[in-house]
């Protein structure tokens, strides 16, 4: 039974890694005011770019960094249109998500199904992996989850207890304050953005370097829409971000356990479990009757033009 | 005036010309954009329009081809649009047509037989009504305690199709079939084609709710009303309108028009409930809904563009062109045509030329 | 057809009468019967990329194999890739194939069979082929994979210290479930105490479900297992987890080495050649069936750091003995999982009931409905 207990707790922290990085990074994205519905898109040409620069250079250093370059890179598009053309940010965001699958299709398709050899091993952490239970669960994982462990913390840290974090909540709240106090507006949604559409690539890379080692046409596999929906479920925090995507991968590793434990049922139905679940936390968390200040950053979505401040 | 030889101006006005001249220039920069990546592979982009454009609209065979692609999108463009009047982000198109499919095809599959004209009516009922309750959920939800409906209906799809699964897969399998789809639905609910030029009928279908919808828009209270509210909820709660009833309305209204996908697919195209039957219809209409500026006219034509674009994808793989292209175009352009929507907004002048206060039409 | 027919027909009177009145060779029937493949142009219709790794990379080696055999070029050969399963796009490639003149088209994908069967009623001179049950119009083909995967079954029990072995399978349908009886009796064949827990990822391919499968099995101390799902990521998590499996569509060894036993590889060749000839001699008939086991319900070479060489002989005798038909896999007595009896001893299933699979046999845990 404990050992059973730790399998689902390690698959689920494994599965939320893989999201969390997207989640996280919308965070940041969503905080300045700029929404990115198209998550999936750039998790797929964040997967096939860290694989392609794998498979031919056998390095995986240098694929973390083409993947975080993609990543910026697009997300320097995504700030172009929709902060300077001030685009609608929805339909951006489609924009996105229909490009980037369409084009990690095309360029991915000579190295599709084949193995790149090298991916993210498993390292057990000296001493802490000893621990009985806790250390099977949280210390034998690959880099990418040691490495979310700090940036949990790290972005909470920023957000609420640091000035960049304060000027960060203020720049989705109240833009032009900001803008009349003196501080570009501009280049920072384009900073943050970039951050945030980097992190989202490198919840693809979990998935090509680390899950697996092959690569496959929308491999992602729907994971960019569950990222984005853990953004307003969290309440735009990355601890909330962290519990959503545990709860989330939780369920559906459950849904498929209870196959083997309660089955009878169709198991479609426990396929629709976590969805049916992530809605439910939705209203809880979210819900108006809460009568609580609901943090949605006032002007997210919005169209910051100085002209007409 | 400041130094710049170049500077931006806003825009007061847009004429029609220039809101018809300002998508087609910014769709044909974003066919340069994707261009750069088929020529990448070694293959002329001249080549591959020409063959995309005479394979899908310079023949008949064609344009119904097209035709028919878009259909499901169409309707879903439509749905898209109808909600986006009130701001509300309705990416549920693709569950709600699941469940417009699901209920509709319940009733053509195991309904009662009667006399033809009454079943046609009661299945396109059944299928907007499948569609509206699914959009409802999220409708309610919005209206009533505000939860974001993007992210509920987003969950909403995957439960829907789930459900399609589980019923194409498990119950409505036909005998003897190895793939999740149903049994064919009776003769008589077959959508018959247009006898003259073969052209499935499901575009009138199409054709109509588009026109309603204009008209529901643009001559009635509730339209006017709606237009407010898209204006400023605020304006509208000072006015006395009841935004939460017209919330849950127009939510409802989006998803049975979404529904409605599932009766011209049906009816007019499978034949069959089929577990594949949306295949990311729901989504492709979002885009299709923004392309058309939402007027629902523009839509069916964006739509049948868009449908075009699909099926000639299979034409220039013969060309050695890999099939990912049609999607990868649809997303060069989408991006060409949001970036160009700011020119449409803003207009570069020259202050040395002297032209800069030249009307803006 | 009937067109296709005529016209060789034709040409081979023609060649018939020149030959008669020029040189008077006895042979010349001889010389009209030896056919050149190389102008046959084939279309073939995937739901994925033909490089995807599993079934349509399978079913596109084969076809290429075939035509290498046949001396048809690799020119020849037209391929329509991510051909959704829904009417629209079916049709619309077909009539891309169609305006390219292939004289025959292959559906790839079981969901392409009600459209390609409308479309082949319309156009009787293109021959199709259409992987999946008898359909009208369409020539069928299919492979008997329970047959392979009655030596995967044999050989993971052989291996197994325990008697509970494992299956992740993709969506329930017949092929997924004849692949699951079959590892289920082969394993029942090895170890009359083998069950198989059964675990459905329903979707034929998310990288995720599937992993979860593979580590739900494992949670239940399961170590080896047998699948049936497109991406490797099974493999790969039997491989981080100490747990073994058998590759399935294709060879997955390379995968993940320390993993993968061996793999039931689909093995097309036989059949698309013998649709090949059929189609150029004229022969094709919309009628044809083939249910091929044997050589076509492949295994791939053994992992030979992983399969000791007895259990290796033991799996090839049984290749044999299912040949010779000593034993039969679907052969009696035989219950289902819920204690009804499907074939009484002494008899053997009909093919539609094989075809059709639906039941679970009386050794796997699950439910397939």
């Amino acid at each position: 039974m404990t050992a059973f207990l730790i399998s689902i707790c390690t698959s689920a922290i494994v599965y939320a890694v893989s999201i969390l990085y997207a989640s996280i990074g919308e965070v940041f994205s969503q905080r300045a005011g700029i929404m990115n519905l198209g998550l999936e898109g750039i998790m797929l040409m964040g997967a096939v770019s860290g694989f392609l620069s794998v498979y031919y250079t056998k390095h995986l250093a240098i694929g973390i960094l083409v993947v975080i370059l993609v990543g910026a890179l697009l997300g320097l598009l995504f700030a172009f249109l929709t902060v300077t053309l001030q685009a609608d940010q929805t339909v951006c965001g489609m924009a996105f998500l229909i490009f980037g699958s369409g084009l990690s299709g095309f360029i991915g398709k000579n190295v599709t199904g084949v193995a790149s050899g090298v991916k993210f091993e498993t390292i057990e952490i000296p001493l802490l992996s000893q621990i009985p239970i806790l250390g099977d669960i949280f210390f034998k994982h690959d880099l990418f989850v040691y490495a979310m462990y700090l940036i949990i913390p790290l972005s909470m840290f920023y957000i609420y207890k640091t000035r960049p974090g304060l000027i960060l909540r203020a720049l989705g709240e109240n833009p032009a304050a900001l803008d009349t106090s003196g501080i570009n507006v501009f280049a920072l949604r384009y900073a943050y953005v970039m951050f945030g559409c980097a992190m989202t690539a490198i919840s693809g890379a979990c998935i090509s370097l680390s899950y697996t080692n092959f690569w496959n046409e929308g491999m992602t596999g729907g994971k960019g829409w569950i990222a984005f929906s853990l953004v307003a479920f969290s309440r735009w925090n990355p601890g909330y971000a962290a519990l959503g995507a545990l709860l989330f991968g939780g369920i559906s590793i459950v849904g498929i356990n209870m196959q083997v434990y309660l089955p009878g049922v169709p198991s479609q139905f426990y396929g629709m479990l976590p969805y049916a679940a992530t809605i439910l936390a939705l209203i809880i968390t979210t819900g108006s009757f809460r009568k609580k200040h609901t943090e949605e950053p006032a002007a997210l979505c919005q169209k910051y033009d100085r002209e007409s401040r | 005036m400041k130094p710049f030889s170049i500077r931006l101006e806003k825009r007061q006005t847009v004429s029609l010309r220039k809101q018809i001249l300002n998508p087609i220039l910014f769709v044909l920069l974003g066919l340069v954009l994707s261009s750069i990546f088929i020529a990448a592979i070694g293959i002329s982009p001249f080549a591959v329009y020409a063959k995309m454009v005479s394979y899908s609209f310079l023949n008949l065979r064609g344009i119904n081809g097209s035709i028919e692609a878009a259909l499901p999108l169409i309707l879903c463009g439509l749905s898209v649009a109808l909600a986006f009047q009130m701001n509300l982000n309705n990416i549920g198109a693709e569950g709600q047509y699941a469940m417009g499919a699901i209920f509709g095809g319940s009733f053509a599959l195991f309904g009662p037989s009667m006399a033809t004209p009454i079943q046609m009516i009661l299945m396109f009922l059944l299928c907007a009504m499948g569609g509206a309750v699914w959009a409802l959920i999220a409708g309610l939800l919005k209206a009533h305690w505000n939860v974001n409906e993007t992210i509920v209906t987003l969950m909403l799809n995957y439960i829907a199709l789930l459900f399609l699964d589980y019923l194409c897969y498990g119950p409505w399998m036909a005998p003897k079939q190895t793939t999740a789809i149903s049994a064919a639905i009776p003769k008589n609910l077959y959508l018959p084609d247009i006898a003259a030029t073969k052209t499935n009928s499901g575009i009138l279908i199409a054709l109509v709710i588009a026109i309603a919808l204009t008209l529901f828009l643009h001559y009635t209270t509730a339209g006017y009303q709606i237009h407010v509210i898209q204006r400023s909820v605020k304006t509208a709660e000072y006015a006395g309108i009841n935004v939460k009833r017209y919330i849950i309305l127009v939510l409802a209204l989006s998803g049975a028009i979404a529904g409605l996908a599932g009766f011209v697919q049906v009816t007019g195209v499978v034949h069959r409930v089929q577990a594949q039957l949306p295949g990311g219809s729901g989504y492709t209409g979002i885009v299709i809904a923004y392309l058309s500026r939402f007027h629902p006219l523009t839509v069916i034509l964006v739509s049948i563009l868009f449908g075009g674009l699909i099926n000639s994808c299979a034409a220039v793989q013969i060309m050695g062109v890999p099939s990912q292209i049609a999607t990868m175009i649809q997303g060069c352009i989408m991006i060409a045509v949001i970036a160009g929507e700011f020119f449409n907004h803003y207009q570069l002048t020259f202050p040395t030329k002297e032209r800069e206060w030249e009307v803006n039409e | 057809m009937k067109k296709l027919i005529s016209v060789f027909l034709a040409v081979a009177m023609v060649a018939a009468f020149l030959a008669g009145c020029t040189s008077k060779t006895p042979n010349a029937n001889e010389e009209a019967a030896k056919i050149d493949y190389s102008t046959v142009k084939i279309g073939e219709i995937t739901s994925l990329v033909v490089n995807d790794g599993g079934w349509c990379q399978a079913t596109h080696e084969s076809l290429l194999a075939a035509m290498e055999e046949l001396g048809i070029p690799k020119e020849n050969l037209i391929v329509m890739e991510n051909v959704a399963e829904e009417q629209v796009a079916v049709k619309n490639a077909y009539d891309a194939l169609a305006g390219e003149g292939v004289n025959l088209i292959i559906g790839a994908s079981a969901g392409y069979a009600t459209f390609l069967s409308d479309l082949a009623a319309e156009n009787p001179e293109i021959v199709v082929a259409q992987q999946g049950d008898k359909v009208d119009n369409l020539i069928g083909y299919q492979i008997r994979n329970y047959e392979g995967m009655f030596l995967a079954g044999y050989a993971s029990a052989l291996m197994s210290e325990t008697d509970t072995l494992g299956f992740a399978g993709s969506m329930s349908e017949a092929s997924v479930r004849a692949a699951i009886n079959g590892y289920a009796l082969g394993a029942k064949y090895a170890n009359p105490n083998a069950k198989v827990q059964l675990v459905w990822a329903n979707s034929w391919y998310d990288v995720d479900l599937e992993t979860q499968s593979a580590k739900t099995l494992i949670n239940q101390g399961i170590k080896y297992m047998g699948m049936e799902a497109s991406s490797p990521a099974i493999p790969q998590t039997c491989e981080q987890n100490g747990a073994f499996c058998i590759g399935y569509n294709v060879d997955m060894q390379a995968l993940a080495p320390k993993a993968v036993l061996f793999s039931y590889v689909w093995n097309f060749t036989p059949i698309f050649k013998n649709i090949i000839t059929s189609v150029v001699d004229g022969t094709a008939s919309s009628d044809t069936y083939y249910y091929e086991g044997g050589e076509c319900a492949k295994i791939s070479a053994f992992n030979e750091a992983l399969v000791p060489k007895e259990i290796q002989d033991k799996v090839l005798q049984a290749k044999e003995d299912i040949a010779s038909g000593k034993i039969k896999v679907f052969g009696g007595e035989l219950k289902d999982n819920k204690g009804t009896v499907l074939v009484a001893q002494g008899e053997t299933m009909s093919d539609d009931q094989v075809n059709a699979q639906e039941f679970l046999v009386e050794n796997v845990i699950g439910s397939w409905n």
